[in-house]
């Protein structure tokens, strides 16, 4: 029974595929498809050989670009400072805590109260003014103790006066005495409050707070310079 | 890239290299057509099918280390395209329809008298039907057939059987019936 039923098989499939295609039309077709094919993949390879390039150049530029931003900013190779533009949250929470520099400034320099107090400490056996120009000395001066030099040998009640930024103190300066030569004033420890005094004659102090100022100070020679004795 | 001739040698020149495609094709696609058409059963489809496995087969010309065995990885590609294109016969249909051509071949044989037979293993599933060619139309052995469908040996005897079960109940049928 198998046999006859694959010997029919074999007969019936043969005659059912016995034909002959038109192999010159197809080969015309197919050559054809395959040129297309071709050119399609040679595209394909065009393609994804310049979305490679740009990607290298991208690459490559990106890390050109970061070098020469490092180096612009003077930041080093260190890994921690790499992180320009990205502040972690804890970085974040520190710099919200800190005060700005502006406010830090404020915060170091001393009030109009105790630059007074300390201008006349400073001034050290010199009178002291209230005036601005002393304040402002002493702001200039920061930390300038002794910032002003009182010259004026006078026989009174000693010289007064402090350079304001060292100008010529816009009437805190009260120089008195006849001597009133001018004395270089010498700052302490900080570029202001220099400025010559000019020598007043007599008069008392504008401003000049006679308690603040003991009495007769060593009067130095003019234009010598002073300096302000520290407490 | 240099690619190797039937003989050994290398054939580094483009177009000898689509002088002996064009060889090969006039070749294996009268028999290609015939295998396809009775697996798929549609002589435009199985020409479709076998156009296609040409294009593929050679536009990767350089990944065939044998050309010997040219027609091995010809059939093979019928054979998948066979299937790949049962799965998605309908998005293809469309497009047939739309780019539809007569079939370039003429039947010459009068199948008539065996139409039965055919008809008989055009009922039969995808799977017993392509076991059923390629055993009794290539005359290939079970490990090739197993090969082919991407089955196991066992797997190609089981559908063999069940095949011949089926023909020769349908063919006694017809046989009564007559």
């Amino acid at each position: 029974m198998s046999e006859p039923l694959e010997e029919r098989l074999r007969e019936g499939l043969r005659k059912a595929a016995a034909f002959e295609p038109r192999t010159a039309q197809a080969r015309a077709r197919f050559e054809r498809l395959s040129r297309r094919r071709r050119a399609r993949a040679r595209i394909r390879t065009a393609s994804l050989a310049a979305v490679g390039a740009t990607l290298m150049l991208a690459l490559v530029g990106g890390v050109g670009f970061t070098k020469d931003l490092r180096e612009r900013l003077g930041i080093g190779e260190g890994s921690a400072d790499w992180n320009i533009g990205i502040i972690s949250g804890d970085e974040a929470n520190e710099a919200q805590e800190q005060p700005a520099p502006a406010d830090k400034a404020e915060a170091d320099s001393p009030t109009e109260e105790e630059m007074s107090s300390v201008d006349s400490k400073s001034g050290g056996g010199q009178t002291s003014t209230e005036g601005k120009g002393g304040s402002d000395s002493t702001k200039n001066g920061a930390s300038g103790t002794g910032a002003t030099a009182t010259g004026g040998e006078s026989g009174g009640k000693g010289a007064a006066g402090t350079g304001g930024q060292g100008s010529t103190g816009e009437g805190d300066t009260g120089a008195s005495g006849t001597g009133g030569d001018a004395c270089v004033a010498k700052s302490g420890d900080s570029d202001s409050g220099q400025g010559t005094q000019p020598s007043g004659e007599g008069g008392a102090a504008g401003e000049a707070d006679p308690a603040a100022a003991p009495a007769p100070s060593p009067s130095p020679s003019p234009g010598q310079t002073c300096e302000a004795p520290k407490n | 890239m240099a690619e190797r001739d039937v003989g050994g040698r290398l054939v580094s020149d483009r177009s000898h290299r689509d002088e002996r495609i064009g060889d090969l094709f006039e070749i294996h696609y009268p028999g290609l057509c015939r295998l396809a058409y009775l697996i798929v059963g549609n002589t435009r489809e199985a020409e479709e099918i076998v156009m296609d496995a040409f294009v593929r087969t050679f536009s990767s010309w350089h990944r065939i280390r044998d050309l010997d065995r040219s027609d091995a990885y010809l059939r093979r590609a019928v054979v998948n395209l066979s299937r790949s294109r049962k799965r998605r016969r309908r998005g293809e249909e469309r497009s047939n329809a739309a780019a539809f051509r007569a079939p370039t071949w003429t039947q010459q044989a009068d199948v008539e008298g065996d139409m039965v037979v055919w008809e008989a293993v055009r009922q039969l599933p995808y799977r017993q039907r392509a076991a059923v060619v390629l055993k009794y139309y290539e005359d290939l052995t079970e490990a090739d057939i197993a090969r082919l469908l991407h089955c196991s040996v066992g797997t190609v005897k089981s559908q063999l059987a069940k095949a011949r079960a089926r023909l020769a109940q349908y063919l006694d049928k017809e046989s009564e019936d007559v």
